[in-house]
């Protein structure tokens, strides 16, 4: 029964169904086949029948043509037979004497039933034909009776009939069974057709609406609801599947959407800058690369560049890439490159642009004020360039132009003088009035490199020079900067590990009390003694130690040798001395400052008395609360204070009278022409006059001359710092010349 | 060859005549069959003849058959026998004259009378015998059988010639 229901399973329910029909259809042909079987059996019974019927008949007839029979009335016994006349079925009938001869017959006249043979024909043939051309065929029926005269045999009588009207009225009666079952299969074939149809057509319909849902991923087509019934029902809850699957591909599409509007806001804000809204280095880089890239799939667009982009006012967008991007043309200048680059045709130029003393701007008026003056600085940029420049901010108050399609390095000249004269006027801010000049280095491609990585740097080696030469100008990249470039990389990576490999020396300049005629104090130095190379100037390498961030690390290290330095000395000489020690102010800019201070102090085991801070103007030029809060807080561990360089910073004497100093050093560029420059000698006077006023401490920087010496002392500077005393020396000279001073 | 011819000739007619003969006996024979006489038969069937006839000789030859179960016994009767015993009685023609007085005789009595002299039936014979055409008819007398109660089929009613 499994295996059944199994097979009857898988079958479609289309063949379900003609299953169905068939069994049904093969019922009724069962039952047509009963029919049939019952109507051969009737058939025979009709058959039995007759014969009985006919039996009888002829026993009758028997026994009426008795008489004719013995008394040889042939007339009379043909007259008895030729009433079976009237008997359709019976086509023949003889009396036959006992010798065989034909005593009386009847032979139904023509037509006879209609299958018979011509021998009608033989109609009124002699009696005796009847024998020999008998006229009863198979299928017929003969039955024959004895004439018996009191008991003896006088002769038979035969009757033959036939079937045919029987097989007529069978047949008719079968062909209307048939036609009536072939018409009741016609119909149910028919009925079951629709009846499959009314099944298998929803459903079908229904699969196809499917597939093409699936096809056309439109989940708003909705199926039809055909019928009621089970189909219909299965249909109804599709139709809810699809109206929850659109929800939710409606919900996915909104949510795809969002992402990509997440995707394109990370990506604007990867690539953009907020604050002047112009692009940022990631972007400006791969702008970059594309010098050097060979042509990319068209529509590609390059990684980072999203597809719109906003700007602050309407002046034509510079820097806004294209859309859809093929190689920049001068990658086909590059590539061609050769061997001499100088005669190849300059294709590209990168301006490093670098805002002058902007952290100066920052630090007096407030990192607003700075972002505004940014901003103004990056409209102006823009306003100068094309729409087809690329500019991007890619440092702090740095800024990148990349000019493409240069006809001559010429053109470079021009914009750079469009720039600085964009720049030159006052940008007016938050009712401030600033000034914010450039310097700028431009480096050509191909020509001066073919890598774009390197134009970027070889146009900040370029800027750097501007800057050196005194700001507010542009310089072209020439083939010897890169020696300087590369000499101050070199620099950077050994200062890196000078004060591991103890390659720093602290050297000592004696400062000379002009009244006590001794040596009250030295300043601190830092030289370093490059392995193989020498001495390297402190203007070289201190820069870059405080670009880099070493100066910190250093100074620590500096400050703690000189707390050490002054234990040793106070610990050797009887007069104990100070050591004056410069902060820069990257090193205000840690916030362990002064535990660094407290810690040396500590370690070196002196009075904070014995150990000065110097500090440049600069690093108190500003509003830094910080710095201040941290000088108090040295101060107050009893340190002394004081202003290295003073007169050439920005200092205000408001700034003078809140600061927690104790000294001023006069910069040596005053001293150096007195006392036979009037201005200086004013200067001098004046400074050494409000340091008095102040409460101040004043020491000069740079006495050479004895002329210096008497006029300082005519003024009442007493302290002196100089090569006339002594140049910086190491420990070990510093330390002969106490000795040779205690002996005195 | 005249004279052969004619011999067959006559032998001929004698041999038909014969055949005639038979036949009448046949048939009277078979009369019995069609015959209901009332109540039993005895021993025998007793079929008498009359007078001189050449039908003596066939019907002496049905002596032993039987009729209807029982034997036939032939015997002639001389004029003044007991015809009244006989079931079946043929008047010859040669008894023409007389034929009155056997029938006063038989009056009544069940005994089938049988003829072949010709217009006997219409006065009484209940079965005349007859020569039509080569073909043996009779005609029968049903009132005549009536009275003697005697019953004839009426199938061999319906093969009379005529019927009275």
């Amino acid at each position: 029964m499994g295996l059944r229901a199994l097979f009857f399973n898988t079958q479609s329910i289309r063949h379900k169904l003609m299953i169905i029909g068939l069994t049904t259809t093969g019922l009724v042909a069962l039952l047509f086949l009963l029919t049939s079987g019952l109507l051969i059996k009737e058939f025979f019974n009709a058959k039995e029948a007759m014969a009985r019927d006919l039996s009888a008949q002829a026993q009758m007839l028997a026994e009426n043509s008795s008489a004719a029979v013995v008394f040889n009335d042939r007339a009379g016994a043909t007259e008895i037979l030729s009433s079976l006349n009237t008997s359709p079925i019976i086509i023949e009938a003889a009396i036959l004497l006992p010798n065989q001869e034909v005593f009386a017959w009847f032979r139904r006249p023509a037509p006879f039933p209609s299958r018979r043979s011509p021998l009608q024909k033989q109609q009124d043939a002699a009696p005796n034909m009847l024998l020999t051309h008998p006229t009863i065929e198979k299928g017929d029926v003969t039955v024959k009776s004895d004439i018996i005269v009191d008991g003896k045999n006088v002769g038979t009588l035969r009757i033959g009939a036939t079937m045919e009207p029987v097989y007529d009225r069978l047949l008719a009666f079968s062909l209307t069974i048939v036609a009536l079952t072939a018409a009741g299969l016609g119909v149910s074939f028919f009925l079951l057709g629709r009846l499959r149809k009314s099944i298998t057509g929803p459903l079908l319909d229904l699969t196809d609406m499917m597939e093409r849902v699936a096809v056309t991923e439109d989940y708003s087509l909705r199926a039809k609801i055909e019928t009621q019934d089970e189909v219909g029902l299965l249909t109804n809850r599709f139709n809810e599947m699809l109206a929850k699957i659109q929800l939710h591909d409606y919900a996915l599409e909104k949510e795809l959407q969002e992402r990509q509007r997440t995707e394109e806001r990370l990506d604007y804000i990867a690539h953009y800058d907020p604050v002047t809204t112009l692009p940022n280095r990631h972007f400006f880089n791969a702008r970059l690369d594309q010098l050097s890239t060979p042509v990319r799939e068209e529509g590609v667009p390059v990684p980072g560049t999203p597809l719109a982009i906003p700007t602050p006012d309407k002046t034509p967008k510079s820097g806004e890439p294209p859309l859809t991007l093929t190689a920049h043309p001068c990658a086909a200048a590059a590539t061609g490159i050769l061997p001499n680059a100088a005669l190849a045709h300059p294709c590209a130029a990168l301006m490093f642009i670098d805002l002058d003393n902007f952290k100066i701007i920052n630090d007096n008026l407030g990192h607003l004020v700075g972002d505004l003056v940014l901003k103004a600085v990056a409209n102006r940029l823009r306003f100068t360039l094309r729409p087809t420049d690329v500019i991007a901010r890619i440092g702090g108050d740095e800024f990148a132009v990349l000019l493409g399609d240069l006809q001559a390095s010429g053109h470079a000249v021009i914009v750079a003088e469009k720039i600085r004269y964009a720049l030159a006027d006052a940008f007016q801010i938050d009712g401030h009035e600033i000034y914010a000049h450039a310097s700028i280095g431009i480096a050509i491609f191909p020509q001066d490199t073919t890598d774009p990585t390197d134009l970027l740097r070889l146009a900040d080696t370029a800027m750097y020079h501007a800057k050196e030469r005194g700001k507010n100008t542009y310089q072209f990249f020439l083939p010897e900067m890169q020696g300087k470039a590369q000499k101050r990389m070199d620099m950077e990576s050994g200062l890196r590990h000078a004060l591991a490999n103890g390659e720093l020396e602290i050297h000592y300049q004696p400062k000379y009390d002009l009244l006590q005629k001794r040596i009250i104090g030295a300043e601190a130095l830092l030289r370093w003694k490059r392995p193989g190379i020498g001495m390297v100037g402190p203007y070289d390498f201190i820069p870059i130690a405080e670009e880099t961030g070493l100066i910190v690390p250093i100074g620590e290290w500096v400050l703690n040798q000189a707390c050490q330095q002054i234990a040793a000395w106070n610990a050797r000489f009887k007069v104990p001395i100070h050591i004056a020690v410069n902060l820069s102010g990257r090193q205000f800019k840690e916030r362990n400052l002064v535990d660094v201070v407290r810690h040396a102090l500590g370690q070196a085991a002196i009075p904070a008395h014995y150990l000065e801070l110097e500090i440049t103007e600069s690093i108190v030029v500003g509003t830094e609360g910080t710095t201040i809060d941290k000088l108090n807080e040295l101060q107050a561990m009893n340190l002394n204070i004081s202003i290295d360089d003073f007169g050439t910073g920005y200092s205000s004497m408001s700034y003078l009278k809140r600061l927690p100093i104790s000294t001023l050093k006069i910069d040596r560029s005053f001293i150096k022409d007195t006392p036979g420059d009037s201005e200086d000698v004013a200067i001098t006077s004046a400074i050494i006059a409000m340091a008095k006023i102040l409460k101040l401490d004043i020491v000069a920087e740079g006495v050479e001359t004895q002329e210096q010496i008497d006029f300082l002392l005519g003024q009442g500077c007493t302290v002196i710092q100089g090569y006339f005393i002594s140049p910086p020396v190491p420990a070990q000279a510093f330390g002969e010349m106490l000795q040779a001073q205690a002996d005195t | 060859m005249l004279l052969f011819w004619l011999g067959a000739a006559l032998a001929h007619e004698v041999r038909a005549q014969a055949q005639e003969h038979e036949i009448k006996a046949a048939f009277i024979y078979n009369f019995i069959s069609f015959t209901e006489w009332p109540g039993k038969f005895g021993a025998t069937i007793d079929i008498c003849t009359m007078g001189n006839d050449p039908l003596n000789t066939p019907l002496g030859a049905l002596q032993n058959k039987s009729a209807k179960g029982t034997l036939i016994a032939v015997r002639h009767l001389s004029s003044g026998d007991e015809m009244k015993d006989c079931h079946v009685v043929f008047i010859s023609d040669s008894e023409r004259m007389n034929f009155p007085s056997i029938l006063a005789r038989l009056k009544s009595a069940p005994t089938l009378t049988v003829t072949d002299s010709e217009g006997l039936a219409a006065q009484g014979v209940m079965i005349e015998l007859g020569l039509e055409e080569r073909h043996i008819v009779f005609k029968i007398n049903m009132n005549a059988a009536k009275q003697s109660r005697l019953m004839i089929k009426s199938k061999l009613l319906r093969l009379a010639k005529v019927v009275y």
